[in-house]
């Protein structure tokens, strides 16, 4: 409790509250232009924290996490173009609002969703993770191993599509992360003779490549795109206690889903809001009206996708699982300064560990006022040429490409990334299950070996320690759950 | 009797085979690596594993996109601008090419980069050249100051 007064009281000093500050405002903006996403900005930023007290590093970055989950319900309401997956959901009420010529309230709402949904899920992460993460730090390599291999079989969650290619998605970042030194016997394996590769593809070149690159790739093929726009008038952006009245159950209903969906490890925000939307439908006195701009669907979507950020920091700071590609990033940013994501992680960093927590609560609050006072003016940052941005996040990319190592070779990595992964988004394979391969498999890998070590050369540990048995069904249900949770919601949203 | 008219995702296509290509080299490159020493794994069974995964799942794509029932996608309603983005893809390599041979220094070379990019992509618009020249030396030099000067980070 005193470490967590302690963050409170470091983030109201002027340069953690400035760090927060931004990254909330920098977040909001982001999540609202369509083409950019929080995962983006995460990426980019990456390198600029290489310098930064690392608490700080995660503060910056846990608010940026916030404000673009929540900046995607603007772009979602007024251009029928979600800023971020996890607003998906939203469209289907927020345009339909705003068309009628209420998207003042439309956006009200969704903004108080959002704030709800965070305030409810950051008491789960408060409260669970400091007694979660004292049982996970009497775990063995065994346990660390089968408790990766949950996350890996994330791959299948967080594939949208198909699911082979997604799986396959995942196995080539697997590969590409075997590729360098191999950490348990330090011999060099598939450098095919380059030496460039002997140190592996770095993290930064890779993850911007992928993610950030391919995307600017692909918002150039779509430049000529027309975007539609709405009148907009930001009346009524405040909730009558009568709405309060009306919409309570709901946001409590789709916060506990939202934050439930969120510790499950890899489904994230946006299934959050599709399971939290057909739930608030299935129970709806009036369910013919979703899809037409009512309220519930607003509330429904919002509340749970903003409950799913602070419900997959559970497991992200309690286990080092990620629950999602932002929290591969957040974890990344953790390796980068030479933090162990994982259960000791509360025991050698309390500092950083409970440093995220209070920015989750700070950021959430920051973020309901300044959407609440910026939302007019950030709805026309939106209609922003996205070819003034581009150039600029090209740069940025080499400058953080280059920062991790200070190689040329880096640059190139990550444009070779950036066009594979565009062509990947082409074939319709998504690029978050490569991320969460890339990051889990070196993991997984060590923590197996130094299990056959510690265990005489026997794999049976896996399946007599309670705890690693436990994680390999968690494992294998969550590699099997696609198959029935997409039918059902398809034919529930259906 | 064959369909000739029938359709194929060429990229499922594409991906697949570069996925079992590089499976197959994995696999290959793994038989030189060095026994097991301390424990019975070693450095080559993980590459090997991963691959044999890859090429199974690599088989199934190809499987699918031959005797699956293929729809291409609706045509769009605005025309898609893949020679733009080859264009500005050979930019961006002429540009770190620029920074690998040490051509120009890192604001020159950004300068003249971030110049030509947004010329590119507003198709040379004359209005537009001089919001392109000043973001070109705003970034540029800006840039530089901010990273060396304030962030101390070493630049290409």
């Amino acid at each position: 409790m005193e470490h967590l007064v302690a963050s409170f009281g470091n983030l109201f000093t002027p340069l953690p509250f400035m760090f927060l500050l931004t990254g909330v405002i920098v977040g909001v903006v982001v999540g609202a232009i369509p083409g950019l996403s929080g995962g983006m900005v995460i990426a980019l930023t990456l390198p600029l924290t290489f310098l930064m007290d690392s608490t700080n590093a995660l503060i910056l970055l846990v608010s940026m996490y916030v404000g673009s989950t929540s900046g995607g319900l603007i772009s979602a309401t007024l251009m029928r173009m979600p800023g971020t997956p996890a607003a998906m959901m939203t469209i289907l009420d927020g345009f339909p609002m705003a068309k009628a010529g209420k998207p003042g309230r439309a956006l009200g709402f969704g903004i108080f969703a959002s704030f709800i949904g965070g305030l409810v899920s950051w008491i789960f992460l408060a409260t669970l993770s400091p007694p979660l993460a004292e049982i996970a730090v009497r775990f063995g390599p065994y346990e660390i191993f089968s408790m990766t291999l949950v996350a890996l079989m994330l791959i299948s969650a967080v594939s949208t599509g198909s699911m082979v290619k997604g799986l396959l998605s995942g196995m080539l970042g697997i590969a590409v992360s075997l590729v360098g030194v191999d950490q348990a016997s330090g011999s060099l394996r598939l450098t095919f003779g380059f030496t460039d590769l002997e140190a592996g593809f770095r993290l930064l070149p890779v993850i911007l490549g992928m993610l950030v690159m391919s995307q600017v790739i692909t918002d150039i093929v779509n430049i000529a795109q027309p975007i539609e726009r709405i009148q907009t008038s930001f009346r009524s952006m405040f909730m009558s206690l009568n709405d309060l009245k009306k919409l309570w159950f709901n946001l409590l209903r789709s916060s506990l889903i939202g934050t439930w969906i969120g510790v499950l490890p890899g489904i994230g925000g946006t299934t959050a809001a599709i399971a939290s939307y057909t739930t608030a439908k299935n129970f709806s006195k009036t369910p013919e009206k979703f899809g037409t701009g009512t309220e519930d669907g607003i509330v429904a979507a919002e509340t749970a996708n903003n409950a799913a950020v602070n419900g997959a920091l559970v497991p992200l700071i309690t286990l080092g699982i990620p629950g999602s590609v932002i929290d591969v990033l957040l974890l990344g940013a953790l390796i980068i300064h030479n933090l162990t994501p994982g259960p000791l992680l509360f025991q050698q960093s309390p500092e950083i560990v409970y440093g995220i927590i209070a920015a989750a609560l700070i950021a959430n609050i920051v973020m309901f006022i300044f959407m609440l006072g910026a939302t007019p003016i950030i709805s026309k940052l939106m209609y922003v040429n996205r070819a003034y941005l581009m150039p600029a996040i090209i740069v940025f990319c080499v400058i953080g490409a280059f920062s991790q190592g200070n190689r040329l070779f880096d640059i190139w990595v990550m444009l070779g990334f950036g066009i594979v992964g565009y062509l990947m988004q082409t074939a319709k394979v998504s690029t978050g299950p490569f991320v969460i391969g890339y990051i889990l498999a070196p993991i997984a890998e060590v923590q197996l070996r130094s299990g056959l070590m510690l265990y005489d050369e026997s794999f049976l540990p896996l399946i007599t320690r309670p705890v690693s048995l436990a994680f390999i069904i968690i494992a294998v249900l969550t590699m099997l759950w696609p198959f029935f949770g997409k039918s059902k919601n398809r034919s529930n949203i259906e | 009797m064959t369909d000739f008219n029938k359709k194929y995702p060429v990229g499922d296509l594409v991906f697949a085979t570069f996925m079992i290509a590089l499976g197959i080299a994995f696999i290959f490159r793994s038989f030189s690596l060095p026994p097991p020493a301390l424990e019975p794994v070693g450095p080559a069974a993980f590459p090997q594993w991963v691959a044999t995964i890859q090429i199974i799942l690599a088989l199934i794509i190809i499987l699918r996109a031959i005797f699956g029932n293929y729809q291409p996608p609706k045509p769009t309603e605005y025309r898609k601008r893949y020679d733009l983005a080859i264009a500005c893809v050979l930019l961006i390599s002429a540009y770190f090419g620029v920074l690998q041979l040490e051509l120009l220094s890192f604001q020159w070379a950004t300068a003249g980069f971030i110049f030509l990019l947004t010329a590119f992509l507003f198709d040379w618009k004359l209005n537009k050249i001089p919001v392109a020249i000043c973001l070109a030396l705003l970034l540029g030099l800006g840039l530089k100051f901010t990273f060396t000067e304030i962030l101390y980070l070493d630049l290409p």
